[in-house]
């Protein structure tokens, strides 16, 4: 940007007024703004309105990311790829303690039941569908009428998708899922703005009584479980114990309401 | 919390809330912001593996920003009261004396009012802070339209905010439908 020696156009007045200029330009811009009252007023003029602009814009870089734009970052390449499955991997562990935890709920309310546990089931299909990010949920919370309408219509009960922001969860929709050989559940997906992810596993056709909470707490995921009217319902998501019982409380206060 | 730990942050994710910021600043419409941010992220991971300049990551997202509105704008401009591609189009008319202060509103009014191409030029400039070459590689235009760009932009500005109508009452109105695009 170096110019004629006696030439001081609009370009070097820019260059002044956005600190873009050689040492030399700007002290050659200054001793010619002492002398030139018309530049001197433009100066002036464009550096408030850039101070202007910057005040009018600030940075928030502490603003949560919507979902669907972390969601665009899906590790496209091969080593992205490979540590993408480890969570799952780390998620099939994870089941298989659940399940084993769940062995107890097995036995002790279906003996030779088709339906397989649920506390293992919902723990299951948390752990696969948390760990997607372009497929975590079927339909989302954008079409959350059509969500809850639809689910509701398949499992042959009104559903609610419980209001969890209080608790800082958003719901990121929902899906059907098959449940045994014949029934079928529901899950609503969740989401706070730190990215940890709840669901809510809601199935059809649960033998054995109303019972009340239920929980099972391995390795930094904690599920609650309960059965109401024929309907078993299981919270899972990675909060401790003590965190997710008041979320659990609110899903089932709204749930019965 | 081993298994629901995220994978490491895209370089890309980094710049996520400076692109939001821009787009807001080209839109106003905080939600069609996002969505053009959505846009331009999707393209930029497309083309990820083909970037050439390693180092100038910011000014390449911007590129990418800047010519997913330009599509969209020029889509729109079909539509009747779209905005028009015409870089010295004159904006809304607007009675005298409407931009004394240097207030937030009037500075946004303003800016509505500036040819799109002028607005983002002085989103990229005065509050990106991006260099005029890397502006120019932002637009796609040569550093000399920069500039002249930069100097129109700020003078019609000035007038904006100094009371004076932004329109050019000498300058004819187009008919809806039959906006030139370049």
């Amino acid at each position: 940007m170096s110019q004629p020696e006696s030439i001081i156009d609009d370009a070097l007045l820019h260059g002044y007024v956005d600190g873009q200029l050689t040492a030399a330009d700007r002290a050659r811009v200054e001793a010619h703004l002492l002398q030139d009252a018309e530049a001197s007023r433009k100066v002036e003029a464009w550096a408030a309105q850039a101070d202007a602009l910057r005040a009018a814009f600030p940075l928030d870089e502490a603003e949560p990311v919507p979902a669907a734009m972390r969601a665009v970052f899906a590790r496209p390449s091969l080593l992205d790829h490979a540590r993408s499955i480890a969570p799952r991997l780390a998620a099939l562990l994870l089941v298989a303690i659940l399940g084993g935890g769940a062995g107890w709920w097995g036995h002790a309310r279906f003996g030779g039941n088709p339906l397989p546990p649920l506390p293992r089931e919902a723990a299951r299909a948390h752990a696969i569908y948390t760990a997607e990010v372009l497929h975590a949920v079927e339909v989302p919370a954008s079409e959350e009428k059509h969500l809850v309408a639809w689910l509701s219509k398949r499992l042959g009960t009104q559903l609610k998708a419980p209001y969890l922001g209080n608790a800082g969860f958003n719901l990121v929709g929902g899906r059907l899922l098959p449940a045994g050989r014949k029934d079928l559940a529901a899950q609503f997906m969740y989401e706070n703005p730190r990215g940890e992810r709840l669901t809510l596993y809601i199935r059809d056709g649960e033998p054995g009584e109303d019972s009340s909470f239920r929980v099972t707490e391995e390795n930094g995921a904690t599920g609650f479980y309960w059965v109401d009217n024929g309907y078993g319902y299981a919270l899972v998501g990675p909060l401790r114990r003590d965190a997710m019982l008041p979320i659990a409380r609110e899903v089932y206060a709204q749930l019965i309401n | 919390m081993l298994p629901f730990r995220r994978p490491a942050p895209h370089a890309i994710e980094a710049e996520i809330p400076r692109l939001r910021r821009h787009a807001r600043g080209l839109l106003r419409d905080a939600a069609a912001a996002d969505d053009l941010v959505q846009d331009c992220l999707t393209k930029a991971l497309a083309a990820w593996n083909q970037r050439r300049d390693d180092g100038a990551l910011r000014p390449w997202l911007f590129a990418i920003l800047h010519n997913t509105w330009r599509n969209r704008l020029r889509r729109e401009a079909i539509r009747p009261d779209a905005a028009m591609l015409d870089e010295d189009h004159p904006g809304p008319a607007v009675s005298g004396g409407q931009w004394e202060k240097l207030e937030l509103q009037d500075l946004q009014n303003a800016l509505d009012m500036l040819a799109p191409e002028h607005r983002s030029l002085l989103l990229l400039i005065g509050v990106e802070g991006l260099s005029y070459e890397e502006a120019a590689r932002a637009q796609g235009v040569p550093l000399g339209t920069v500039m002249s760009r930069l100097t129109r932009a700020r003078e019609r500005l000035r007038i904006l905010m100094a009371g004076e109508s932004g329109a050019d009452p000498n300058r004819p109105r187009l008919r809806p439908g039959l906006k030139r695009v370049k």
